[in-house]
This record gives C-alpha cells, sequence and structure tokens, in this order.
C-alpha cells in the first residue's frame, strides 16, 4: 500500500491555484484508493474525468489529453513529447476527436504527469467520462475559404465555458459537441455530435448577426443517429445559454440506468424535438446571468490568427516529382493569399517524440502557435508562405514526416481497437497498419484516390468513426468448428461530407486476412462501373446490397482452420486469435453527482485530519468546515438545487433539512454553529472537535442520502 | 525551471531516484528494416509469466519511419527493436524497481539490456543480416524531472557513468559524449573502436 501524501508544495507552486489544487485532490483520491479509502466506482469516473482510462491491458493506462480544438502551441508540442517518452512509450497518438493520447502509462505517474501539462496550459480533465468531452472544430477554421466565418473563438468559448461547468457533472454519459465552419465540407462533422454548431450569418437590420445552425442529439456508437435540427439560427450570444440549458435537461431527464441508452440521442429520440426544445427553452429562461456567456463576443468578432512570415508564391518549375506530388495531395491554398495549410500525415495517427519534438522545431521557424490536430489523426500546419512550401517539406522529409497521402484513400482512420481497447474485439490498427503496408507495396496505384475514405473500428462502438466512412469496417468474430476467426463487417454508403451527412449501411462480413482483397475489389467495381462523377455513397446505393454483396461473395467464406489457419490470426498477430472482450470504461460510471461531492467531502476531512497533525490548526478548522458544506450540497442537490444556482449553502440547508427535521438536529447545529464561528484561531481543542463533527455530519449525510436516493429508485 | 529546482532539492537531499533508464546498442540493420520478425519472437515472449518485467502486450509501431519499432512493454521494463536515433538498435528501458547507488543500476540495466540482447539476436527468426555495434552504446536518463539535462545532474551522475563505461571500454578506447541539447533527455553516447562481445561485455560488468 502506498503511503497518502499531501503531493510537496514547491515543485508545482508556479501552477494557478485552482489547477494545483485540483490535481494534488486527484493525487490524494489515488492514494486513498490504493489504501482501500475510497470506493472503486467512485475512483473509476473520478480518473476518467482526469483522462485516465484502463487499457486492456492490467495495471497500465491510457492518459487521453483534451486539446480543445485540437489547437497546439510548439511549447505544447515539446511537452507532450517528452511526457510520450518518459511516461508512455514514446509515441502521440492523435484521435479522431482531436485529442492525444499516450499507451501504457503507470497511473502513479498520472498527477506530476498532469501537472506538467498544466504547465504548458493543457488539461486532462473531462477528456474520458460522462461528461462534455473534448470540444471540436474543423481543423481549417480561419483559412477556409469556403466558411461562413472563423468558429475558432466560439468554440473555443464553448470548451472552457463547459469544462468543469457543474451543471455538465451529472450526465448519463459522453456527451460532444462540434462546430464547423460551413455546411459542405467532412471536417467538423456536426451531424454525429451531441450538439453540432454549424457558422450562419444572417442580416439584422444593417447589421450582420454571427450565429450557428444548431443540431442535436446526433451521435455514432453501435446506433447511429443523425442530429436533429434545433434551431436554423442561434445567435452567437446564445449558444453559450444554450449549451448549459441542454446541459441541464440531459442531466435530469437523461438514462442514467440502461448505458446502452443513455446518450442525449436517445433522450432526443425518445422526447421529441419538439419537446426537447421546448425544455431546453424552459430551463433556458431559468438561468442566472453568467456573464461569460457574451464576455468573449467582440473579441471574437475581431479574431484572425496573425502569420509569422509574409505571403510569397511558389514557381513550380523544376521542382521534384516528389514534391510536387506531396504538394498537390497534402498542402491546400488558404484563403489568405500566399499562404498555404500543410498536413502532416501521420500513419495510424502516430507520431514519435523524436518526431514531435522536431515538429515543433521546424515549425517554429515557419508559423507561429497556428497547429491543430484533425479528426483524420493527422497535424495541420497553417499559415506556410507559400513560397517556403519546398523548405518546410525538406524539414518534413528529414523528420520523415513528409509522407504522402493526407486525405486520400491511403490516410485511413483507426481507432485503437485490441491494442489497448478492453472493448477491441479484433485489429483495427493491425488492419490499418497491413493497408498502409499495401499502400506502399501492391496497391500502390490507389493510394493517391482522393474519393474514398476508410474508416474503421475495432469493434461496433465505433470510435473509429466506420458509419461516416465511404468504406467502414468493424470488428467481429466467426466461429466455425472449435475455433474462432476475426473478421470485419463492411459497411458501405457513409459520408463525411456535409457535415457526416450519410451513415453506411453493412454489406457484408469478411475474414480479417481478406479486408485488403475487399478494399482492391471495391475501388475497382468503383472505378469501372461509376456514372460520371458519382460518389461512391451514391455508387454504392445505385448499385444496390444485393449486387455488392454478390461481388464481395468470394472474399466472404471462412476457410476451416485445418485448411488455413492463418484465418484464425488477426493481422500482424501471429498468434491464434482469441477473442476476449473486458469491460469498456467509454460508459464510465454513473456516479450520481451528490456521491462525488460527499467522497469530496471525505477527502477534505482526511487533508483536515494531516493539516491538524502538522499543526496547521486554521487550515484544518477551514478544510473541515468545507467538508461540511460538500456534504450539505451533496443533500442539497437531491433537493434539486444546482450549485449554478448560487444559492446560500448554509442558509438553504437550514431550509431544507434542519427547519425540516430532516437531518439530525445536533450534526446540523455543529454545523450551523461553524458557519457562524469562522476557521481562524480556534486553538487545538476546538479545532479537534470540528473534525470529529465534520466526520459525523458527513456520516449522516450518507444515510440521509441514501435514504432520499433509495425514494427515488 | 520549475524542474531545475526541483532537482536542485534531490540533490541537496542527496535522495535522486534513478528508475528510468534507457540503453540502446546500436546495430547496422537499415531503417526499413522489416519489423515482422520480431512480432513473431516477442509474441512468444510476452507470453513468459514470471519475467522479471511483467509483460503486458507489445505495441507495433512498426508504420512508423524512425519509430519505436516493435515494443514489448513491460510493468517494470520495456524492450524494443527501435527505428529511433541514433540508428536502429535494440533498445531497454527500465521504468521501476531498481535500488542501490545510480552505479548500481546504471550496472543493473546495463546487464538486463546484455543478456536481453544475447537473447533477442539468438532468436532463430531473427534478421542475421543484422549485426549488433556492441561498441556503440546510448544511454538516457528517461526523467526529466529527476534528471533534467543539466549540468547540475551531469555533476551528480557522470562519475557512475564514467565508471562504467570505463569498466565496459577502457580496454579498447572509449569516446563518452554528453547529448548537448538541453530539450532532450540527459544521456551520452558511449563509443569504442570496436564492438566486444555482449558475453565479454556482460563479464566485464560482473568484475
Amino acid at each position: 500500500m502506498a503511503t497518502a501524501v499531501i503531493p510537496e508544495t514547491d515543485r508545482w507552486s508556479h501552477l494557478p491555484p485552482e489547477v494545483k489544487q485540483e490535481l494534488d485532490v486527484f493525487e490524494t483520491e489515488l492514494r486513498r484508493v490504493q489504501q482501500g479509502l475510497v470506493s472503486e466506482k467512485v475512483f473509476l469516473e473520478f480518473r476518467l474525468r482526469h483522462g485516465v482510462y484502463g487499457q486492456r491491458q492490467p495495471g497500465t493506462q491510457m492518459q487521453r489529453i483534451k486539446i480543445p480544438l485540437g489547437m497546439l502551441n510548439m511549447q505544447q508540442m515539446e511537452c507532450l513529447a517528452n511526457l510520450a517518452e518518459e511516461y508512455a512509450d514514446s509515441v502521440c497518438h492523435v484521435t479522431t476527436r482531436q485529442d492525444i493520447q499516450l499507451h501504457f502509462v503507470d497511473i502513479n505517474d498520472t498527477p506530476n504527469l498532469m501537472r506538467r501539462l498544466a504547465e504548458v496550459g493543457i488539461t486532462t480533465r473531462e477528456a474520458c467520462g460522462n461528461v462534455v468531452r473534448n470540444v471540436c472544430a474543423c481543423p481549417n477554421s480561419g483559412v477556409c475559404g469556403d466558411e461562413v466565418f472563423d468558429t475558432t473563438p466560439y468554440a473555443r468559448a464553448m470548451a472552457y465555458f463547459m469544462l468543469r461547468h457543474p451543471d455538465a457533472q451529472n450526465f448519463g454519459r459522453k456527451f460532444k459537441i462540434a462546430f464547423s465552419g460551413c455546411e459542405h465540407h467532412p471536417c467538423g462533422l456536426a451531424l454525429m455530435h451531441d450538439i453540432g454548431a454549424i457558422a450562419q450569418i444572417r442580416q439584422q437590420g444593417a447589421k450582420l448577426e454571427r450565429g450557428f445552425k444548431v443540431y442535436v442529439g446526433g451521435g455514432l456508437g453501435p446506433l447511429p443517429y443523425q442530429a436533429k435540427l434545433y434551431s436554423e439560427f442561434v445567435p452567437a450570444a446564445e449558444m453559450l445559454p444554450m449549451a448549459q440549458a441542454i446541459a441541464r435537461v440531459f442531466a435530469r431527464l437523461g438514462e442514467k440506468k440502461n448505458r446502452g441508452r443513455a446518450r442525449s440521442k436517445f433522450l432526443v429520440e425518445k422526447l421529441g424535438i419538439d419537446e426537447f426544445i421546448r425544455l431546453v427553452h424552459e430551463e433556458r429562461e431559468k438561468l442566472p446571468f453568467d456573464a461569460r456567456w457574451t464576455g468573449y463576443l467582440a473579441e471574437a468578432e475581431t479574431f484572425q490568427e496573425k502569420p509569422l512570415r509574409p505571403p510569397s508564391s511558389l514557381d513550380l518549375v523544376g521542382r521534384s516529382p516528389e514534391f510536387l506530388r506531396w504538394m498537390r495531395i497534402n498542402t491546400r491554398p488558404q484563403r489568405q493569399p500566399g499562404y498555404s495549410a500543410v498536413t502532416v500525415f501521420l500513419p495510424l495517427g502516430d507520431i514519435s517524440s523524436d518526431q514531435m519534438r522536431g515538429l515543433a522545431r521546424l515549425v517554429r521557424q515557419f508559423v507561429r502557435d497556428t497547429v491543430r490536430t484533425t479528426v483524420e489523426q493527422n497535424l495541420l500546419v497553417r499559415w506556410i508562405p507559400t513560397g517556403d512550401l519546398p523548405d518546410f517539406y525538406d524539414g518534413l522529409r528529414e523528420l520523415e514526416l513528409a509522407e504522402v497521402g493526407a486525405g486520400a484513400l491511403a490516410d485511413i482512420t483507426a481507432c485503437p481497437g485490441t491494442d489497448s481497447c478492453k472493448l477491441g474485439i479484433s485489429s483495427s490498427r493491425g488492419l490499418a497498419a497491413l493497408l498502409h503496408n499495401k499502400f506502399h507495396n501492391g496497391l500502390s496505384d490507389l493510394a493517391d484516390r482522393q474519393d474514398l475514405k476508410i474508416k474503421i473500428s475495432g469493434c461496433f462502438n465505433s470510435c473509429g468513426q466506420h458509419h461516416v466512412a465511404d468504406i467502414g469496417f468493424f470488428g467481429s468474430v466467426q466461429r466455425k468448428g472449435a475455433h474462432v476467426a476475426p473478421v470485419f463487417q463492411v459497411l458501405l454508403g457513409g459520408q463525411t461530407e456535409g457535415n457526416a451527412s450519410a451513415y453506411g449501411l453493412a454489406v457484408a462480413k469478411v475474414p480479417s486476412k481478406n479486408a485488403p482483397a475487399v478494399i482492391k475489389k471495391l475501388t475497382d467495381l468503383y472505378s469501372s462501373e461509376r456514372a460520371g462523377e458519382e460518389k461512391f455513397s451514391d455508387f454504392a446505393r445505385r448499385l444496390g446490397k444485393a449486387r455488392i454483396k454478390e461481388e464481395l461473395q468470394e472474399l466472404c467464406a471462412l476457410p476451416g482452420y485445418e485448411e488455413n489457419p492463418e484465418y484464425y490470426k488477426d493481422n500482424r498477430q501471429p498468434w491464434d486469435f482469441h477473442h476476449s472482450v473486458g469491460t469498456g470504461e467509454c460508459a464510465g460510471e454513473v456516479v450520481d453527482q451528490s456521491e462525488f461531492q460527499l467522497e469530496d467531502a471525505g477527502r477534505l476531512v482526511f487533508e483536515a485530519t494531516l493539516a491538524f497533525d502538522e499543526g496547521h490548526h486554521d487550515e484544518a478548522a477551514a478544510k473541515a468546515y468545507q467538508a461540511h458544506i460538500k456534504a450539505a450540497d451533496a443533500l442539497l442537490y437531491q433537493k434539486g438545487l444546482l450549485l449554478s444556482d448560487n444559492y446560500n449553502t448554509v442558509e438553504k440547508f437550514r431550509e431544507l433539512f434542519y427547519e425540516t427535521g430532516e437531518f439530525y438536529a445536533n450534526f446540523a447545529e455543529n454545523f450551523l454553529r461553524a458557519a457562524q464561528e469562522g476557521s481562524e484561531g480556534l486553538g487545538a481543542e476546538k479545532t479537534r472537535r470540528r473534525l470529529e463533527e465534520a466526520t459525523l455530519f458527513i456520516e449522516m449525510a450518507q444515510t440521509v442520502y441514501s435514504r432520499m436516493a433509495g425514494a427515488k429508485v | 525551471m520549475t524542474e531545475v529546482a526541483s532537482f536542485q532539492s534531490s540533490v541537496v537531499s542527496n535522495q535522486v531516484n534513478l528508475q528510468k533508464i534507457s540503453v540502446k546498442i546500436l546495430t547496422d540493420a537499415p531503417p526499413t528494416l522489416n519489423l515482422d520478425p520480431f512480432i513473431a519472437i516477442f509474441g512468444r515472449w510476452r507470453a513468459e509469466a514470471d519475467h522479471p518485467a511483467q509483460w503486458r502486450d507489445l505495441a507495433d509501431y512498426a508504420h512508423m519511419p524512425r519509430g519505436p519499432g516493435i515494443v514489448l512493454v513491460g510493468r517494470n521494463a520495456n524492450f524494443s527493436f527501435d527505428l529511433g536515433s541514433a540508428a536502429p538498435g535494440m533498445l531497454y528501458t527500465s521504468k521501476r524497481n531498481l535500488d542501490g547507488t545510480p552505479e548500481a543500476r546504471l550496472r543493473s540495466v546495463l546487464r538486463t539490456c546484455f543478456e536481453m540482447s544475447h537473447r533477442l539476436a539468438a532468436e532463430p527468426e531473427f534478421p542475421r543480416q543484422v549485426r549488433l555495434l556492441t561498441g556503440s552504446l546510448e544511454l538516457q536518463l528517461n526523467d526529466r524531472l529527476e534528471t533534467p539535462n543539466t549540468q547540475l545532474t551531469d555533476r551528480l551522475l557522470r562519475p557512475a557513468i564514467e565508471s562504467v563505461a570505463h569498466d565496459l571500454f577502457a580496454a579498447e578506447g572509449l569516446d563518452l559524449r554528453r547529448q548537448p541539447d538541453p530539450g532532450k533527455l540527459y544521456g551520452f553516447s558511449i563509443h569504442s573502436p570496436v564492438s566486444p562481445s555482449l558475453d565479454i561485455l556482460l563479464s566485464r560488468l560482473r568484475a
């Protein structure tokens, strides 16, 4: 058992106090769970809310790091590189929601890992768990020629407004938000989110007003739902209160018990979009004003990133064919003449520590802090003067980061699958790696095709976003006799364009080993029978499921184990396939907000005791009083009071629990007396008594909470 | 700055806790070496439940040019055929459970690295064309909080490092070069004009 510690104070004293406190609490809770002082269930959801996710391999963690809008500066890139090197396996993995993940992390390293991230302004808070996850945005925001306006400041305001927001702490499931600058491109994927916002401008008298077309209740997962239109136009000033009101409705009415139906998409479906909208409007009317709703707007109107170097043009004469191919596929001109945005293609979303550090150094020479992660698991470097592209390309080549393929068929999206995820069924990364290899060797004629997208998930849960691919795969199994083989369901006809406007349908189940042949077959078929400029999704629909299935028939057959045992091994895994699925942590644990608050109260008493033992009586008394407050808030939450209502805890507790006799009078009176007494200069004896009172108060609060929660069931 | 401050306090209290140490034996393998044989080898090794490294799984990064290659990940240590700098090679990284003086810990990590590399090179699938350059080692202390790449760290730890390197290569001549970039890990490139066998290096560590 580890010894419980209050972390050293000096080393991290430069962190913002509230951040330092949050991470100290995380470390204390980690030590407490290791000592058996906190329930595993509460700690599971608690650590998930700090981005610490248990891997498939026992005793190892994945650390998800929230990168709002995918925006990275050079200092952050260097920090991520260092942390991957010291705490993981020297690889930063870009996810399909613009996060960065480190794998094979020891949980004991996570507190310092988070503190070092905090030094460069990054939090892992709410990267996992039943909360608002990373807010995504089109990585081309601000430089795209087709956008209505730059959504960056609005998406960023949303991300930080919802982060730690008390109204977003009691969901039954995760909640995802995305912003897009336009209706048509595939970058924002707004329609597959719980809230999807697409930039709009309307004329208001003589003025142009910025706002968003808002969709709600979208999501992938085993049952994908297209988001439904909430409003054709929500003024920018109303976006944050709208999200807060939606969060309140979701927290209050969303499913909590049946985890498979707890996403907001099910709530919207159950209520109907009109009733959902009515409830949100009703909630909106009740919200107390928050200055943050509009505080950022004036600056947002004028927000624009600044380039480091002046614009320039490029003479293509005499350039190497390799450079020209790279330029054609991996770069695009910005809206601002003389500048280009460069996609650094990362196979399987992986970049090594050396490469990340080298890229930061390289990028620093050309641009300001304008790198973004993309949902296609790449990095986008914006504001490169077009005339500098050859030099930038040379720099990327030195780092082995000039691979061609961004946005092309070779640019495969894949979730971690059985490499690390407990829910993974088959190896999505194994298949992606195999295909990546084939696109260099055997299928190289297909690699540059930009009219098709492949996305792979290791199971039906769709973290690889297989529903919105032209050709999607998700992992499954097939038994033949005594043996089980990895297989993939093939989905066709999904679309990332139009903000993920169409979801694909399963057409066949193929052995994992045959997946590359399926790609070859389908691309050949598309090339030979495509009608004009027909999109693949339209082509697949026109051909029909029966015809496609017929075409793939020979690839669907699974030979017997004796006939070909290779089919019973997954891609890039030489051992026999073993079907083993654990309990995933995507869904986290539904922990009532009151439980969190009671746990927090217990932690405060624990810290108060340590302070008391060190002779810090005032600090001990203050913490013990805060413990009372937390426990009282836990009970008041059960009465429907929300922290964001800014109520007075002592007064409300007096009114709703003391005067009604719902709480044991003696213990309640101790609390009310402590509120009057303050926490300074009490002396050792009185402080010790307060600690004991706090402990008793929490015990009683637990009892009352159990009774109240039980009555609700 | 913070990291330096934290290390200074460690120096004062003489409690540098070296746990994360990596040693890489360079090879003459091309950076494009097919890594599939290592999947097969490490696929077998990972099943050894009683290994002190407590293997968890292997991580396949063969798709990354100059990447970590194929990594056998353990709770206490990782072992890989790594394509990163300075050249492809066998990389052993300890993560915990070291004890004794800094020098004792360095010796322990080097010993394990040599033993595992010896075993790897003897595996039937190991690419026969690949030769170990045992006179070219990369040593890194993989913990910027505990051992930032500063003069202070160097003052404290160089004697231990020099002592071990001297034991290994003094007979043939030794070139010890510290990583000059303060942004990178504290570490050394250790070069000797000849490449003694791993058995010889192991015997020199024991001596």
